[in-house]
């Protein structure tokens, strides 16, 4: 089993250098402290997707959705240009706005175009970006040097989709997608605890929209540039979903995010 | 002659409890970690039996249970809160009072309480998850893969 994670200090800050005794995995509630290896993740291409909600729930934060999203495009100056997609829900499905050619001056005429409209298909649309961020085999490189990110600007709301949450969040996890969640509203609901869990379960970070788009940036890069991978032997050797987590062994200053689990098909 | 050996009898065995209780350092390793509904602060038998706010869990607040291994007993404890977290390390010490498990996590001024849910002598945990074990496995074998179904039909 192989897992990419990512380690904080206590105030938050990404840890440069860790060695493979500062943590355990639990993996299906078993702790394994002996790895096959670790290593800093090789990461040379990220790959980004923003779903934006422009639905008439969040229709007054609109213009201000926009701006953060091209704030997010110029700022993620490392990202190669063909690597951002820009994705849209308003109707019954979500539209992909540019895919490869989103410039700036270019998506914000497109994202300023695109319709408003009613319905709220979120976890469609998550699932959706969650297989434009797929690779195609034989024609990308491998998933293993390609970190791939989805930027979630939205209420957390879903009014009309065919998948559940549940099933949303797990075409995540299955494709090595990473959440990061924007929150549109100051007051918490339902919609913003959703977006919160679907962070922690993709091992992504959220956030509110008045953090700001560098601050969202700059954990995405931070996340891309010092990441770390461990591969390890699967304690428990039963086929369904493995909840993981990795957890500290003497510094519980430490936090690490990873994404929440894996299924193993077959069992071994 | 017979109440004097008695009575040392009885002394000796008191002051094992006793040295049992207070706390002799002993060491384990923790080799299971999970978060499980927070039992309420005041959760006993007779508040069980009682059926008052005891009787149920506290549930949306998660604490962490864990499975604690020592050469000859393995115990199941359980955080009294969500930052009840210990370092998994190789080596956890701790000491046993009445009955509660202490845990000092590094430098911290005070020692941890943890409940103990369940206690079992090493060798029969051992034979339970070689049985689990073997249990496992025969389910994998007797499940037909997806080639033989194919092959059925």
């Amino acid at each position: 089993m192989q897992l990419t994670f990512s380690a904080t200090d206590q105030n938050d800050r990404i840890v440069a250098t860790l060695n493979a005794s500062d943590f355990a995995v639990v993996d299906k509630d078993l702790i394994v402290r002996n790895f096959r290896s670790f290593r800093r993740a090789e990461y040379t291409r990220l790959d980004v997707a923003i779903l934006l909600d422009n639905s008439t729930s969040i229709a007054p934060r609109f213009q201000q959705e926009i701006a953060q999203t091209l704030n997010l495009l110029s700022e993620t100056s490392g990202v190669p240009e063909e690597s951002i997609s820009i994705v849209s829900f308003n109707g019954a499905q979500p539209a992909v706005i540019c895919q490869g050619n989103c410039r700036e001056e270019q998506a914000a005429k497109l994202v300023s175009a695109s319709a408003q409209g009613a319905m709220t298909p979120l976890f469609d649309s998550l699932a959706f970006t969650a297989e434009l961020l797929a690779p195609t085999p034989g024609l990308q490189m491998p998933d293993s040097k390609v970190r791939k990110v989805v930027i979630v600007i939205s209420d957390g709301e879903d009014t009309i989709s065919r998948r559940s949450a549940g099933e949303a969040v797990s075409a995540l996890v299955a494709n090595d997608v990473y959440a990061y969640t924007l929150y549109v509203n100051k007051a918490a609901t339902r919609g913003g605890m959703f977006l919160e869990k679907l962070a922690y379960a993709t091992g992504g970070q959220s956030f509110r929209l008045n953090d700001g788009a560098s601050v969202v940036a700059d954990a995405i890069l931070a996340d891309f540039r010092a990441s770390y991978q461990v591969t390890y032997r699967v304690p428990d050797s039963s086929a369904g979903f493995h909840n993981v987590r990795i957890l500290p062994t003497h510094n519980l200053n430490l936090h690490f995010r990873c994404r929440q689990g894996y299924v193993d098909p077959s069992g071994r | 002659m017979k109440r004097i050996l008695w009575l040392a009898v009885v002394i000796a065995s008191l002051s094992a409890m006793v040295v049992a209780q207070s706390g002799v350092q002993r060491q384990g390793t923790i080799v299971r970690m999970r978060m499980t509904d927070c039992m309420p602060a005041d959760h006993g038998f007779m508040a069980m039996m009682s059926g008052g706010a005891a009787a149920h869990v506290e549930t949306g607040v998660q604490c962490p249970e864990y499975v604690l291994v020592t050469d000859e007993v393995v115990y199941a404890i359980s955080g009294k809160t969500s930052d009840d977290l210990l370092p998994l390390a190789e080596s956890t010490y701790f000491r046993l009072q009445k009955n509660e498990m202490l845990i000092r996590v590094d430098d911290a001024p005070k020692e941890s309480h943890f409940r103990i849910k369940a206690m079992m002598m090493r060798s029969d945990w051992e034979r339970s998850q070689s049985l689990q074990m073997a249990e496992a496995n025969a389910t994998i074998n007797r499940a037909p893969d997806s080639e033989t179904i194919q092959q059925r039909h």
